[in-house]
């Protein structure tokens, strides 16, 4: 029993040895710069080796892969939507922009003024009962003023509050009365009935043909020469004794993208 | 003609240490390749034990490209810790696992293995595989190869 466990003794300092010996050699080549000479030298050749069962692998991956990769598409596609969602409301809003820069420019390029005359431009604010424009008292919006689409005299400013201002149509019935003319001179008072745009009070004499450009006569915060619209029909009453020019704008205060307050 | 027979077995262990070690530096820990090595010295002769001990710290530093030091220690650490602690905790299967999880974490700070699905979907595949194997070859009554275990204690205790 004792020469057994002696020899079991002497066996584990028998390896312990050994291992300290190869430690040292390991050390030593370590030291010289063998190791690495040697490491690089072994990762070359089992590099073949590597490869294969690389390949190897990635076959076996590739269904796990391919349903991960279509779990990760589906949420790609996902965000994808909500992405093309957001460039959709971004680009009405670019169309919209653009539609009132291109109003703009036309504006600027179309309508007669003076130098130092402010320009004030709005965004309507299409209500059937009040109708009113996205700038008031701060932008410099006085009461009277006139409100243009394309050139073209719609209405007048009624009320004016910071930063809004309602505006009275032509087509409304109201209070507002503004005296225009036609091309061959022939005066009357616009008056709206709702609907259309009325040249009422004109003299039942004067001769008037369909067509004709209908412009302001100019009065206290209205200008001379602005036009109003065509004449569209003429009606007249025997008993009465003017006649009454129905005005077609061709433009509407509610399909403007832009106003000018004038 | 023994010899030969001896020579040939030392040279398939090898093979299969240098296979085993380049698969799972592909996928991960060594899992398989330290219990392969423990297994293989643990049930050597003397001479073979420590050609496989050189060959498996030379191949291990080598694919793993860590330090000769780190490779030397955790294989020489891992079997002397095995072989000569059954004093303090007599369960083979326990010490082999405090050994062999001891041994992962240092080679996973060493080389610094990716943690993701696959890798650890490896490593727990490997332990299973590699309890399995202690279970049924290297605890059990005959070891690996058939060669016959010294030891007279059952797998579990």
């Amino acid at each position: 029993m004792k020469v057994q466990s002696n020899l079991r003794f002497q066996h584990k300092y028998q390896e312990i040895i050994v291992f300290a010996v190869i430690f040292v050699v390991f050390a030593v080549g370590n030291f010289l710069g063998l190791t690495d000479l040697f490491r690089n030298l072994t990762q070359r050749a089992i590099q073949p080796l590597l490869n294969v069962e690389v390949s190897l692998l990635s076959q076996f991956r590739n269904p796990y892969e391919s349903a991960v990769l279509v779990y990760t598409k589906s949420e790609y596609v996902a965000q994808l939507e909500s992405q093309y969602a957001q460039a959709l409301t971004q680009l009405a809003e670019l169309q919209q922009l653009r539609s009132e820069n291109k109003e703009l420019r036309r504006m600027l390029n179309t309508t007669e003024r003076s130098g130092s005359q402010k320009v004030i431009v709005g965004v309507p604010i299409v209500s059937l009962a009040s109708p009113a424009v996205g700038v008031g008292m701060v932008d410099g919006v006085e009461l009277g003023q006139m409100v243009l689409v394309d050139g073209i005299l719609v209405g007048t400013i009624t009320d004016v509050s910071q930063h809004q201002s309602k505006v009275l149509l032509l087509t409304q019935v109201g209070e507002k009365r503004v005296i225009a003319q036609t091309e061959s001179g022939v005066e009357g008072i616009l008056m709206g009935d709702g609907k259309n745009v009325l040249l009422t009070q004109v003299p039942r004499s004067a001769e008037i043909q369909e067509g004709e450009l209908v412009l302001t006569s100019g009065q206290e915060g209205i200008q001379r020469g602005v036009a109003v619209g065509v004449v569209r029909s003429i009606s007249s009453d025997p008993a009465d004794a003017s006649q009454t020019l129905q005005i077609s704008q061709l433009i509407s205060f509610y399909e403007a993208v832009l106003v000018e307050i004038r | 003609m023994i010899l030969l027979g001896k020579i040939i077995q030392l040279l398939a262990k090898m093979i299969v240490l240098l296979l085993v070690v380049t698969f799972e530096f592909t996928v991960g820990h060594p899992v398989l390749f330290i219990t392969l090595i423990v297994s293989f010295l643990l049930t050597a002769r003397p001479l073979s034990r420590y050609a496989l001990f050189i060959v498996a710290v030379w191949i291990f530093s080598s694919v793993y490209d860590i330090s000769i030091f780190i490779s030397f220690g955790v294989i020489a650490g891992m079997y002397f810790g095995f072989k000569y602690t059954s004093q303090y905790l007599e369960s083979n299967i326990r010490r082999f696992f405090i050994y062999l999880l001891f041994s992962l974490s240092v080679i996973h700070f060493s080389v610094q293995v990716p943690i993701s699905f696959w890798s650890m979907f490896y490593l727990g595949s490997a332990l299973l595989i590699s309890f399995i194997f202690l279970v049924k070859f290297l605890f059990a009554n005959y070891g690996f190869l058939g060669t016959k275990m010294q030891s007279k204690y059952t797998f579990f205790r």
